[in-house]
């Protein structure tokens, strides 16, 4: 049976096999280790910041590097390591968890990954262009980006062009994936939350995507063909600017931490060994997270000069979503309540993830009251906050994701006492780095500046030497995983005790084909919705 | 075609769809703004004039306290002078008054300047009218040359009776290096 299915010819060998391949895990493979180069480079550029941040006054760099630095940052961050991260975890998981031999689109699959190589490497390229690479932040606010842009900006415009591409090809392959692919049997309410969570962001991303390659097209037309879209001179409007990218930006925050959801709602029930709590609360406390999510962009606004009607309604929106995001919290910690818990490495970043990320979701709750805001806006609480929800979040969540399937993937659980190490010294530098961030936000210090008033110093310091260790600490998460590719403890094929789904039902390391005849699904017996 | 392969295919014609509502809605997002500006008199934008609610706004002429600030702004380096003839004045509500500026362009080259308006509050905007008005307008302004523009407004009968003030600002901006945009100024 294998043999009928194996392709007649050999599979081209060498980095040509990596360049063709079509194969789910390979595609999976590619964009996680695409992702952790992303990590490193964003992570180099996150210590020159901090390095210089290391004291008052301007030591190492040029204000106009920093300002380079921020920005590419952000955008390597967000669209180079976090969402490809996610999409690889889906591409290796969800075909796995539904009981489908492939992504529906293999080579749709293939293609979108590629893209991504071309669009970093384009933008990391703007570095050495004449006038520097972006340098007005993540958020690229006209006319910032446009009438006071460096000429790179264009190739900049392209390479946002090429990744959401790549995005929305990715997730067009998710959703017709899960609609189509599983296995006879399972319904939608018996899939795992991961495969669960993904489809909504999936959702998301075709929903925001075409917004931001808009937003993008506006600023290329203004700066080379003369539209003033968002010039005042030309009888535009730069508020328009901000409605447009927030009305992207804040659905793709969740686009950012959904997936992250559902990952730890696995974590969780397998080392507590219980069953998830709510396991219907959660699906509908995730697509709630995602339709409120279109109804909330201008709490990045309340400064521009809203009308009063508007702050109100964009603040109760925004109080209102942290209910949803309440019940997740509460669910995780029911699943925990009466558990018998055990503490391996990716229940430690799950656990660490829940209470780190309520801490970030608490900042974002006073961040949405309108005249806090006032004070807090553009400040260092800010950066505080979605730190808080993105890297001890949404990163912690990718990495209790690869320690919960590395043995799954190669075979070998990955080494306990060395992902203790990292564990440890990833939450004390994370919150060394971020924590004090809230109290120099506080205190005024403005953000993306790269000297400060000497009231802050000692905030800084701090914040600088919790970044290195957090930086230096990821070396070891290298070192893991590279260790756990070449060998270690053998994994079975379910590796963890507690441990629920497809997945676990092949064997370790998962062979290249899987599923090819759809694996047997007893709702009763296998559904995570089970009664 | 096996029936996946059908749903595949299905699906990916709604997702195509979708793709496509969204870019449809985005570019409509651009002139949805601006009719919503309008209408709410958001962000400052001035209201278009027409007969019906120049009548409304005359219905009721009263005295009230009400202070009408005037502030000018000039944009980019641009080597212009840019006055207005009053800070401020005490406008009658429900009837016609006036006022003056005064551009000088201080360099020796003639340039081609736009001016932008902005009301300031938004909830005061769709009751100022102007009647006459240079704002929008391309003007040529000689090297040296000191050039007078009236300015003649309405203060609607409906505006608010809580609002004060109101600030009526200028920008002044110049239109060379914007040429395409000539239309857009139909105000
Ligand atoms: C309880 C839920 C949350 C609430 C109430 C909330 C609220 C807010 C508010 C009001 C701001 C604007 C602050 C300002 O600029 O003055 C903000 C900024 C931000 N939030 Fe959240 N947030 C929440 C969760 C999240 C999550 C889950 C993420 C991402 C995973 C996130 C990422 C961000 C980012 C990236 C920014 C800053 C964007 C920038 O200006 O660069 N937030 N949040
Ligand atoms: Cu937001």
């Amino acid at each position: 049976m294998q043999m009928q299915t194996e392709h007649a010819h050999e599979p081209p060998r060498g980095w040509m096999r990596w360049l063709l391949t079509t194969n789910h895990k390979e595609i999976g493979s590619l964009y996680l280790l695409f992702s952790l180069a992303m990590l490193f480079v964003g992570g180099i550029m996150a210590l020159i910041i901090r390095a210089e941040l290391f004291q008052p006054g301007l030591q190492l760099i040029q204000p106009e590097f920093f300002n380079q630095m921020t920005t590419m940052h952000g955008l390597i961050m967000v669209f180079g390591a976090v969402m490809p991260a996610f999409v690889g975890l889906a591409n290796w998981m969800i075909p796995l968890q539904i009981g489908a031999p492939d992504m529906a689109l293999p080579r749709l699959n293939n293609f979108s990954f590629w893209l991504l190589p071309i669009a970093f490497g384009l933008l990391l390229s703007t570095l050495w262009m004449e006038g520097g690479g972006p340098n007005f932040g993540w958020t690229f606010y006209a006319p910032l980006s446009t009438t006071y842009a460096p000429p790179s900006t264009s190739f900049f415009i392209l390479s946002i062009h090429i990744a959401g591409i790549s995005s929305i090809l990715g997730a067009i392959n998710i959703i017709a994936t899960i609609f189509n692919m599983r296995t006879p049997g399972m319904r939608l309410m018996d899939m795992s939350l991961f495969v669960w969570t993904w489809l909504i962001t999936a959702f998301l991303l075709v929903a925001v995507m075409p917004v931001l390659a808009g937003v993008v097209t506006m600023m290329l037309l203004d700066i080379n063909f003369g539209t003033s879209f968002f010039n005042a001179a030309g009888g535009g409007d730069p508020v328009l600017f901000q409605h447009l990218f927030w009305f992207f930006g804040h659905p793709e925050v969740y686009i950012m931490i959904l997936p992250a959801f559902g990952i730890v709602s696995l974590i969780v029930p397998t080392f507590a060994r219980k069953r998830l709590f709510g396991y219907r609360s959660m699906v509908y406390a995730t697509a709630s997270i995602a339709i409120l999510s279109f109804t909330v962009w201008a709490h990045h606004m309340f400064t521009v000069g809203l009308p009063l009607a508007a702050q109100l309604f964009f603040m109760y929106m925004t109080m209102l979503i942290a209910v949803p995001t309440g019940v997740k919290v509460f669910n995780w910690i029911a699943t925990l309540f009466r558990g018998s818990i055990s503490f391996e490495v990716p229940m430690l970043f799950a656990l660490a993830f829940i209470v780190q990320f309520t801490i970030g979701g608490l900042s974002g709750v006073m961040l949405a009251i309108v005249p806090a805001d006032y004070q807090y806006h553009d400040t260092y609480f800010v950066v505080a906050h979605f730190h808080y929800v993105l890297v001890p979040g949404a990163l912690f969540a990718i990495i209790a994701g690869v320690y919960y399937w590395l043995p799954k993937w190669t075979g070998f659980y990955p080494s306990e006492s060395l992902g203790k190490l990292h564990f440890w010294l990833s939450v004390i530098g994370v919150n060394l780095t971020f924590f004090p961030m809230h109290f120099s936000g506080l205190a005024g210090m403005p953000r993306r500046i790269p000297d400060y008033a000497l009231q802050f110093a000692d905030f800084n310091m701090v914040s600088s030497l919790g970044a290195f260790i957090f930086g230096l600490s990821q070396i070891l998460l290298l070192i893991v995983i590279y260790r756990c590719v070449k060998g270690g403890k053998p994994a079975p094929a379910k590796p963890w005790e507690g441990a629920e789904g497809l997945e676990w039902t092949v064997p370790s390391p998962a062979p290249l084909h899987t599923f090819e005849q759809p694996p047997v699904f007893d709702p009763q017996r296998d559904s995570p919705s089970r009664a | 075609m096996s029936e996946q392969q059908r749903g595949v295919r299905k699906t990916l014609w709604q997702l195509s769809g979708l793709l496509v509502l969204m870019v449809i809605f985005t570019i409509a997002l651009v002139p949805l703004y601006d009719v919503f500006c309008e209408v709410t008199g958001l962000n400052g934008k001035p209201r278009r004039v027409d007969d019906a609610a120049l009548q409304a706004a005359l219905s009721r002429s009263q005295q009230r306290p009400l202070q009408m600030q005037f502030v000018t702004r000039v944009g980019q380096g641009l080597p212009v002078q840019f006055r207005s003839q009053q800070a401020a004045q005490r406008p009658v509500v429900g009837g016609r008054n006036q006022t003056h500026f005064t551009f000088e362009n201080q360099s020796d080259t003639d340039l081609l300047v736009r001016t932008v308006p902005s009301i300031s509050p938004p909830e005061a905007s769709p009751h100022i009218l102007k009647i006459e008005c240079f704002c929008f307008q391309e003007m040529v302004l000689k090297a040296g040359e000191k050039k007078q523009v009236g300015l003649m407004y309405l203060v609607g009968a409906k505006l608010p009776d809580h609002v004060a003030a109101v600030t009526l600002s200028y920008t002044v901006y110049p239109v060379a290096d914007a040429p395409a945009v000539a239309e857009e100024a139909s105000l």
